[in-house]
């Protein structure tokens, strides 16, 4: 039993405040932005900003989300080769085929899941006509090109449907399956990060826990990791991340990594009992005075405790 | 339990004022003596005799303990100020009076039982309510004694403590102020006692005739008022006592004209000694030690250039021995900073990195030597001022005067940023090789990070094997580095003062060793 297994997911107004930072940041924010934010505490603070955003990023257009393949079958006769496809067999179970499209015809598809040429790549016929319409679901990650990796990366998975229906209300929760790799990481006390992530909750009587709600690594399986988690140290920073978050904790320090950026948002969470919170502090005011522009934040409902600021560099 | 702790973040400040006459005219007569001719901080017979004198007053000030406890450090002081009295009388000063009748009051006070800044407040607590009292390393035994006395809801915790997300209905915090932000450790970030509140009532309970005021002073510079800390009121933290008697005025403070006076003539010895001509200097904080060689002060340099410096005490409170790295505003009286004692006059860091860029060494320090001795000519050629405004029109922005000293300084590597960088080379007339060089620092750099992870480690493995309890009763302990390398040896010195001011001091004094201040 982990230190967070009483933890209670909070209803207050900073519970919704964070989610909705995560929203507001993935629409409304581009390039360098950051935000700054000092508060009393960073626990599960960037879990719901993640939460927030995985919700932006469905409803976006990175990827087009799980659809019935009747739904979907003419925008993906459109879809250049390479694109990265996901698909969800539900003939056999539940099985998550992951990779680059192969090939599309008028009444076939399939995908290259894997470099290895003794490997049999899937690929599935529809003939509605004809009465053939497999049980599938499809989703195509629009914004990028998929590099084809040397092992397959399909598993039988077994997502945690009713709270990914809880997170991402109005929206296919399997969506969240279709979207890529790292598209948050999450930046600070590693240990404590995961531990968190793992904590258990209860939501309008629905368990579960964020590495479920957000896909983290080894939630589904090892190579399908939406929301990656790492320590400060530039090395391990992933420049594919469309949001980063970094938290300020015990024996880590965000102060070591605040040179990097990768042209999209980044939100900076600063407890004030850290010791490191006066040089951060200093840090990024310094950064404020040689801002290119201020970011307003408005129409969010910040609560008392939580001084923060925005600007772009 | 987060819920709780979000909804707590603007508490109610509750301030007690407390009187207490017999600690109340010692205050006063000591403001008469400071008013003598005589009485000069710049003469070393005052400046002892005052610094004895705050330093037991600041002490019963800022904590809630009974004035009888038993206190070596109290007992000291009053020891001192009595020698103190024998040499007054001896010399004839006509304050003698004055110093006898303060001496007297404080004998009589020492032994009172009375307790009276806790006894006021624990009166109007509710025992039924989580309360914790926030102590010190003086307070904390009395305070746990009596909580446990008293009542089971109470707990006792040091401001380390409450570093965590814990939460309580009331907290309760006795004396000044400045006993957070001038004593042990002075680090700015305790602050978050107040601003980051851990309980829905905060109780600041002090002295009622001593004036103090605080506000919080970190903040976002681009964050609106309304989320700041009290809604970004400035006045939470004010209290007007009678005798306007200010708490900076008793803070202990020795007097730095003295000490400044006392480097600058130990820079002229050295230079006579050395028959060096006027040596490069380097803006640096000054430390005074706890320990003395030969009846002379020692004092230890850190530059004021951004580098930081190990120190070693219980910084987690967690009753073990930790050593961090700090910058010399962040290092202060109960700490023990780190001095390379013995070996090489080079930074052990600089060694080590050296070792571990192997036969590449010399070379890249050369490059590093190169820029630096560039940009050095071309800041002297045009002056400071014009540099500063043409880096900045070179997109430079960090160039400032301070920036500019420390990236001319020998141990500087490079800037943060590298297009502040390039900036720099362009300035120094090095555009076309910027980023080779910029890859020559970042190569010393990552050298100097992996050293500093091999020295923390070499020495955190060296201070697991000492007892605290020793440690401390110690005005220094010495360590030898490493058998295997010749890394020489560190002395961890205890802190008894820092000069709030920087002094300009021989550059080699800031890397290694302590001085005698003749």
């Amino acid at each position: 039993m982990n230190s967070f297994a009483h933890f209670s997911l909070g209803k207050g107004d900073w519970v919704q405040f964070f989610i909705d930072l995560g929203k507001y940041t993935v629409e409304n924010l581009h390039g360098n932005s950051r935000i700054i934010a000092l508060v009393p505490s960073t626990s599960m603070l960037p879990f719901l900003i993640s939460a927030g955003a995985m919700n932006s990023f469905l409803n976006g257009n990175i990827s087009t989300g799980f659809k019935n393949i009747k739904d979907i079958w003419s925008e993906l006769v459109d879809t250049p080769i390479g694109t990265e496809v996901h698909v969800v067999d539900k003939t056999n179970g539940f099985i998550h085929h992951k990779g680059a499209l192969k090939y599309v015809s008028s009444n076939t598809f399939g995908i290259q899941l894997t470099q290895n040429k003794f490997q049999v790549d899937p690929g599935w016929i529809f003939e509605p006509a004809n009465g053939i319409v497999p049980d599938i679901e499809v989703s195509i990650t629009a914004s990028r090109e998929y590099i084809v990796p040397e092992r397959a990366v399909s598993t039988k998975a077994d997502p945690n449907l009713l709270l990914l229906n809880k997170f991402y209300q109005n929206t296919d929760p399997l969506g969240v399956l279709g979207l890529p790799n790292n598209i948050i990481q999450i930046i600070g006390n590693k240990n404590r990060l995961i531990l968190e992530s793992q904590a258990e909750f209860v939501i309008d009587e629905i368990k579960g826990s964020f590495s479920e709600g957000l896909i983290t690594k080894n939630v589904l399986n090892k190579k399908q990791e939406l929301t990656y988690i790492a320590s400060p140290r530039e090395e391990n920073l992933t420049a594919s991340a469309n949001l980063s978050i970094f938290t300020q904790s015990s024996n880590t320090n965000i102060g070591d990594v605040v040179d990097w950026t990768n042209e999209f948002p980044q939100i900076y969470l600063i407890p004030r009992t850290s010791r490191q919170s006066y040089d951060l502090v200093e840090i990024f005011n310094d950064e404020y005075e040689d801002r290119e522009q201020t970011l307003e934040l408005t129409d969010l409902n910040i609560p008392i405790g939580c001084e923060i600021m925005g600007y772009k560099i | 339990m987060l819920d709780k702790l979000w909804s707590i973040q603007e508490p109610q400040i509750i301030e007690r004022k407390i009187q207490f006459e017999p600690l109340e005219e010692i205050y006063l007569l000591l403001k008469e003596l400071v008013k003598q001719n005589e009485v000069v901080r710049t003469e070393e017979f005052w400046d002892i005799t005052l610094y004895c004198i705050n330093k037991i007053l600041w002490k019963w000030s800022g904590t809630p303990n009974p004035f009888s406890q038993e206190d070596p450090y109290i007992d000291g002081n009053i020891l001192e100020l009595e020698n103190q009295l024998k040499l007054a009388v001896e010399f004839e000063y006509k304050s003698t009076p004055i110093l006898q009748s303060i001496i007297e009051k404080i004998n009589i006070i020492r032994l009172n039982p009375q307790a009276p800044l806790f006894e006021a407040e624990v009166e109007h607590l509710d025992k039924q309510r989580r309360v914790c009292f926030v102590a010190n390393a003086d307070s904390y035994n009395f305070l746990l004694a009596e909580a446990k006395r008293l009542s089971r809801k109470w707990v006792v915790r040091t401001p380390t403590e409450l570093r965590g997300d814990d939460t309580f209905d009331e907290l309760v915090f006795f004396g000044q102020f400045r006993s957070l932000f001038f004593g042990k450790f002075s680090d700015p970030t305790l602050e978050f006692i107040f601003t980051s509140s851990r309980a829905e009532k905060i109780y600041w309970v002090h002295y009622e005739w001593i004036s103090s005021n605080w506000s919080p002073s970190i903040n976002l510079i681009g964050s609106k008022e309304a989320t700041r800390p009290f809604r970004g009121k400035k006045n939470i933290f004010t209290s007007t006592g009678k005798n306007s008697i200010q708490d900076l005025d008793f803070v202990p403070k020795i007097d730095e004209k003295r000490y400044v006076n006392l480097i600058n003539k130990s820079i002229s010895e050295e230079e006579e000694d050395t028959q060096e001509t006027r040596q490069s200097l380097d803006e640096a904080f000054c430390f005074l030690l706890s320990e003395k060689r030969e009846g002379k002060q020692l004092a230890a340099f850190v530059s004021a250039d951004g580098s930081k410096a190990l120190a070693i005490s219980d910084f987690d409170g967690d009753g073990t021995l930790d050593i961090w790295r700090f910058l010399p505003e962040q290092l202060g009286k109960g700490m023990y900073i780190l001095r390379r004692t013995q070996g090489a006059d080079r930074d052990v860091i600089e060694i080590m990195a050296d070792e571990n860029l192997g036969s590449e060494a010399l070379i890249l320090r050369n490059v590093q030597k190169r820029w630096k001795s560039e940009l050095s000519n071309k800041v002297k050629t045009i002056g400071i001022e014009e540099a500063i405004k043409e880096l900045k029109g070179k997109g430079c922005s960090p160039a400032n005067r301070g920036n500019v000293l420390r990236w001319m300084s020998k141990s500087n590597i490079k800037t943060r940023r590298q297009a502040h960088f390039y900036a720099l080379m362009d300035f120094a007339g090095l555009k076309n090789e910027a980023p080779q060089i910029w890859n020559d620092m970042r190569r010393i750099s990552a050298a100097h990070t992996q050293a500093g992870f091999e020295l923390d480690s070499m020495l955190k493995s060296k201070i697991e094997e000492i007892d605290a309890a020793i440690f401390y009763g110690n005005t220094s302990y010495e360590f030898t580095l490493s058998e295997g390398q010749n890394l020489g040896t560190i002395t961890a010195f205890s802190i008894e003062e820092r000069l709030e001011s920087t002094v300009e001091v021989p550059s080699g004094w800031t890397s290694w060793g302590v001085r005698e201040l003749a």
